[in-house]
């Protein structure tokens, strides 16, 4: 039996009426009858105005003791301040008496001091939209009414002239069928001043060569217009036929619009080092350069990244990163470091278990978001018993093989419901409602009321019962069974709640409220729940995502290449949700197999995937390359495949919060923000590479170096001028996977000439590569 | 060349580095000297923070008029200046008092270590959507040092990070001296048997070999930043400056002693000359297995051990800045996490209390001798106007001559005001 039922919201059709002329008119010449809204004309005025920004009296203090919603959505608060008597001595706000002689007009007239400056031109349209709303009573709105959405022509700017301008007319188009100018009304702001700039009044001047867009917002709609000003003012020939793979179509269409070319094809050598890292989060051994460059098999690059997606190491790679999306962090768990470093572990072995299996991301996500605390009709005992026996030292039995993983909700780090509201819009759907905690989001369409009846949801899911302590933890991991605090979801009383503007659902007493959320998500037509793993995983290998921050999906914040990620999202969603799948298109498309080199057209291009972006390796993709740049050759394989010894395999939990792992950014996963994994290079990093104790450690105790010593040195040496270049030749190939340049043997030869020895030599030289940017860079 | 022999280093050597180009001029120092004049009063700083939670009752902030069960076992002694009593275990302070300001009556209501330091390390009440900065990240961000020295050490480690501001403005962390020991900072210091001479070396192959991106730096942010900080590492390992500032062996005994020989005495130290070396701000905060104020029992016992090391090292260090004339120019923060519960528990101990502690502010345009703030007759809560975590960090700042109004953005694109709700305390400016 369904325990709830999903109601979806139906929007009543428009007519297609008459559109409203705007206000600027309507209220333009003197004795003007009609009577403004408070809704639709008074708060969204005040907010181009500016009155109710942070900075002003939207501030939380409010200013100068009138205090406004932040960016204006609480009608009935806003009414409330506006028709309370001021307390300062300048009188009354709003005197709908004497109209003119409001505090509302006088300040921002500068008939009053009033330090925000001068906001209004007295006898403009909109002081006499103000004074007409005063004077018929100043009435607040009854009912608030739905805004359908915003009309906004053109739809599309595309730049020709250098000094080309555009004026954006918008059109709100109301539930109830109403149809408005409101351009006059809205705010609207340019996503990238280089590109275009903006003003109040929605004129829009070309400022630079690019794409971006406008972005315009009136009462709780946000619509966002695509401006593109292409190099020479010129777009290219929309490039014809047909593409063996749909992304390069879409990328090369913007491409052309935006009058760019994209770089060549990297070479074999980039290709297998960027698709190793990006894939499994390793490089590649020398033997594995070598074969690969020298194989004539047409389709090799493909076969490639079949081979690499069935590696050990992708999953575990791509575990790590879901752990990052999902927060599985030691601290988070609980205060008892022991507790939450056994947790992290078991939910990074979970995840695991199902990335290897290739389970579906649906059927993952549902095994954590559905997760139980005492499975089926397990009693308090039995379930004790069972989480005991996973932390004992002896023989301790597999979570990973639990059907389902609790620890998600558990975590110390999101026990309270607003916590927990937060941390699943950021995982699972890719949006920010942080905003919407405290006033309306001011670039999305959240509302308090969004955020708050999304929260309950989540009121009645948590953990009951205390975490253990480090005495008991130590019985359990003796093999002592004790108490452990279980997941409980289920609601008390029934709820009819929204969930996030698409639908109303009911949840009978004694249901889990997780169940409808998760119906919802995996629902094909659900616009959020694939579109954000799609989304983060173009991003991990783009160096940004079709949506950019790819955790922030915003109507102010629109994707670069919309058919492309609804395109991807559909084939992901079609393909049963098979990550596997979503990896294969991506890395075996051109657009992903591009040079780092520009041409002379895409120098400036970083979001249109025209060109490679040189990224920094990830902090735990550093720690293990550097092991297996100076790993004996016998144990390459080992270094690589051993899951149980890689910062980006099982010891990912183990190693965070360490030294190495801060200095690369590892996040500490405690934050709703994939800006929390860092990637910037920092002075740390620098100072690490070249002098840390662990790299100088490494160097001091490579086993190929010593290898090299027992040929070179010694009372048997007998290395040879051939030793040497294949030496020097493996350096490149263990560091940066590509063969040396001729100048570049002759240098590292010149180096091994003057060295006290040739393993020495051998030893700086690895040193000197570890510290390249093309090392420390995936290029 | 022969890398054996050159265990240490020489001076030749030095001077050899500084003929790469890779050592800082004396008209580079100089320059860097005027244009920190020029910044409008921006100042070094040192924050000492003292782990567990001091006892404010016990020292800086006592309760002689108490009743047993609160006032405990301390008695007050003057200080130099009339009406104003510190604990008698810290004798040197009590006579130093001219040097520092005392703030009472500081009150907050975090209780926990862990969310408590996150609120007093940053000046910023813990929120888990944003990441607060510590201030050594904030001053690495605002006042950096020259390019051969690093802007920001933290000694033993730092504990928030530099949160929204980014990895970039993170401590260069170092291990603390231990008196007698040979001190080695991790990243810093060259290991045994590697030279300058050798490190050059492998920094010339480097550069020869580094050119995969050459001509293409301008394009990517990450290739020129790269660029940059792989330079400055390089300048930092190999600078005299750096390691000289760093080698506690360099100071006499007798300035060694005077520190103390406990470990907080000889951090100080170092933290002096990392300062003197132009360093521009150092944390102090040793790990608690060493130094533990969190008093829950023997609370005095524990403070008879405690407190004279505190008030040697402390003494000394005010001492030593202000006889080099260098206490005008360095801003003093010394604090804990909270203070301790105004009764006496049955195991003779203190818990947490938040609700008052007390702090030191020195240095600058500090005057010292003062008092701001005062807590009631059981040392439980502020009496009259209360000060809170915010104000200690505005009063830091603005003497650091950071504005504590500064609006950052953080990676997100929010602006975050560095000290939202604080203001600095009036009354110990001059």
């Amino acid at each position: 039996m369904l325990a709830a039922v999903l109601l979806v919201g139906c929007l009543a059709p428009v007519e297609a009426g008459e559109t409203m002329r705007p206000v600027s008119e309507r209220f333009a010449a003197a004795g003007v009858r009609e009577v403004p809204d408070f809704q639709k004309h008074v708060v969204p005025l005040l907010g181009r105005l500016g009155c109710n920004s942070a900075k002003c009296h939207g501030s939380f203090q409010g200013q100068g003791g009138f205090r406004l919603s932040l960016f204006g959505f609480d009608f009935a608060s806003d009414h409330a301040a506006l028709i309370a008597e001021a307390t300062s001595e300048d009188g009354a706000r709003v005197k709908t008496t004497s109209a003119a002689d409001s505090l509302v007009l006088r300040k921002p007239t500068l008939k009053t001091d009033h330090e925000g400056g001068k906001r209004l031109e007295a006898g403009g349209w909109e002081h006499r939209l103000l004074l007409r709303w005063i004077e018929a009573g100043a009435k607040g709105s009854q009912a608030a009414r739905d805004l359908v959405r915003l009309d906004v022509s053109p739809a599309e700017i595309v730049f020709r002239d250098r000094r080309a301008d555009v004026s954006l007319e918008v059109v709100a188009v109301w539930k109830d069928g109403t149809r408005e100018d409101v351009t006059g009304l809205c705010r609207f702001r340019s996503n990238d001043d280089s590109v275009v700039t903006v003003d109040s009044k929605g004129h829009s001047v070309v400022a630079g060569v690019g794409d971006t867009h406008i972005v315009v917002f009136y009462d709780n709609g946000v619509t966002a217009v695509p401006v593109m000003r292409p190099r020479d003012g010129r777009s290219l020939d929309s490039p014809g036929g047909t593409f063996a793979n749909p992304i390069d179509g879409f990328v090369a269409a913007k491409l052309a619009k935006l009058g760019m070319r994209p770089s060549a094809i990297c070479s074999d050598a980039e290709f297998l080092r960027r698709a190793s890292i990006d894939i499994t989060g390793s490089l590649p051994t020398p033997d594995e350069v070598e074969s690969f460059l020298a194989s004539k098999e047409p389709r090799k690059r493909s076969r490639k990244i079949n081979e690499l997606i069935g590696r050990p190491e992708y999953a575990a790679w791509w575990t790590n990163k879901i752990c990052d999306f999902t927060g599985c962090s030691p601290t988070a768990q609980t205060a008892v470091l022991e507790v939450g470093q056994a947790l992290s572990i078991q939910w990074y072995r979970w995840v695991h278990r199902r990335v290897a299996e290739n389970l579906g991301y649906d059927k993952l996500v549902e095994g954590i978001v559905l997760s139980e605390g005492r499975q089926g009709d397990q009693t308090a005992g039995e379930y004790s018993a069972e989480m005991s026996s996973y932390v004992r030292r002896e023989d301790p039995a597999d979570f990973s093989k639990r059907k389902t993983m609790p620890h998600y909700w558990t975590r110390n780090s999101i026990a309270k419901p607003k916590s927990k509201a937060l941390a699943f819009a950021h995982s699972f759907l890719g949006i920010q409602l942080q905003c919407a905690e405290c006033h309306k989001h001011p670039f999305d369409r959240w509302t308090q009321q969004d955020f708050t009846e999304f929260t309950r949801f989540f009121e009645s899911v948590g953990a009951r019962g205390k975490g253990p302590g480090f005495p008991q933890f130590a019985a359990a991991r003796a093999g002592e069974v004790i108490r452990w605090p279980f997941l409980v979801a289920r609601t008390d009383e029934p709820l009819e709640l929204q969930l996030l503007g698409s639908g109303t659902v009911s949840i009978e007493a004694g249901a889990d409220p997780r169940r409808p959320i998760m119906e919802w998500m995996s629902d094909p037509t659900n616009p959020w729940f694939a579109r954000a793993f799609v989304n983060r995983v173009w991003a991990s290998y783009f160096h940004v995502g079709i949506v950019e921050p790819p955790d922030a999906f915003t109507p102010a914040n629109p994707p670069s290449h919309p058919a492309l990620l609804k395109w991807l999202t559909r084939g992901f969603v079609d393909n049963k949700f098979d990550m596997k799948w979503l990896h294969r298109q991506i890395t075996d498309s051109q657009a992903y197999q591009r040079s780092w080199k520009p041409n002379a057209t895409n120098r400036q291009d970083r979001r249109n995937f025209s060109r490679a972006i040189p990224r920094r390796l990830p902090a735990e993709v550093v720690y293990d390359a550097v092991k297996q740049a100076t790993a004996a050759t016998d144990k390459l394989q080992v270094v690589r495949g051993n899951l149980q010894r890689r910062a980006t395999g099982f010891l990912s939990m183990r190693m965070a919060g360490t030294y190495a792992m801060n200095v690369f950014g590892k996040p500490s996963r405690s934050l709703n923000c994939d800006c929390e994994r860092v990637n910037q290079p920092s002075l740390l990093q620098a100072v690490f590479l070249h002098n840390d104790p662990l790299i100088r450690m490494r160097l001091d105790e490579s086993g190929w170096i010593d290898e090299v010593a027992e040929v070179a040195t010694g009372p048997k040496a007998r290395a040879t001028a051939a030793d040497r270049d294949r030496w020097i030749r493996l350096a490149w190939l263990r560091t940066v996977g590509r063969p040396p340049s001729e100048t570049e043997v002759s240098r590292a030869e010149r180096h091994l000439a003057t060295s006290k020895s040739i393993p020495d030599g051998l030893r700086d030289l690895l040193w000197a590569l570890i510290n390249t940017k093309e090392f420390v860079l995936n290029h | 060349m022969n890398f054996q022999t050159e265990s240490t280093i020489s001076r030749r050597s030095l001077l050899q580095v500084g003929a790469l180009g890779a050592g800082l001029t004396l008209a580079d120092g100089l320059r860097l000297q005027a244009a920190d004049k020029a910044k409008g009063g921006l100042r070094s700083a040192i924050f000492v923070f003292l782990e567990g939670g001091p006892s404010h009752q016990d020292t800086f902030d006592l309760k002689p008029q108490a009743a047993a069960e609160f006032r405990g076992e301390f008695r007050p002694i003057d200080t130099s200046v009339a009406g104003v009593q510190i604990c008698e275990h810290m004798p040197n302070l009590a006579r130093d008092f001219g040097r520092y300001a005392i703030v009472r009556g500081v009150t907050h209501n975090l209780a926990d270590h862990g969310i408590g330091k996150k609120y007093v390390l940053t000046g910023n009440l813990p929120t888990p959507v944003l990441q607060y900065p510590e201030y050594g990240s904030v001053v690495a961000r605002q006042h950096p040092s020259a390019r051969d020295l690093p802007t920001y050490v933290a000694i033993d480690e730092a504990f928030v990070g530099p949160g929204y501001l980014g990895t970039q403005y993170s401590a260069l962390t170092a291990e603390k001296p231990r008196h007698g020991f040979p001190y080695r900072v991790r990243g810093v210091t060259l290991d045994d048997g590697l030279t300058v001479a050798r490190y050059s070396r492998q920094k010339q192959l480097l550069d020869d070999l580094d050119t995969a991106f050459r001509g293409f730096e301008k394009l990517d942010d990450e290739v020129r930043s790269l660029d940059r900080f792989s330079e400055q590492a390089y300048q930092i390992v190999s600078s005299p400056r750096t390691r000289t500032a760093f080698d506690l062996s360099k100071e006499k005994v007798s300035e060694s002693d005077r520190f103390g020989k406990h470990e907080f005495g000889q951090t100080l130290l170092l933290a002096c000359r990392l300062i003197e070396a132009g360093v521009h701000f150092v944390t102090v905060r040793l790990r608690p297995a060493e130094f533990d104020f969190d008093t829950h029992s023997n609370n005095f016992s524990k403070l008879r051990t405690l407190l004279p090391p505190f008030d040697r090292g402390l003494s000394a260090l005010l001492g030593r800045l202000s006889e080099r004339g260098r206490l005008d120019s360095t801003s003093l923060f010394v604090t804990g996490e909270f203070g301790r519960t105004p009764r006496v528990n049955g195991g003779g101990g203190r818990d947490h209390w938040a609700r008052a502690m007390c702090a030191l502010l020195a240095g600058g345009d500090i005057r010292g001798g003062r008092v701001a703030g005062a807590s009631d007759e059981t040392a439980s809560a502020p009496s009259g106007d209360p000060f809170s975590p915010d104000d200690l960090a505005a009063s830091f700042f603005r003497n650091t001559g950071i504005d504590p109004k500064t609006e950052f953005q953080t990676n997100v694109g929010r602006p975050v005001t560095l000290v939202r709700n604080g203001d600095p305390i009036e009354s110990l400016f001059a």
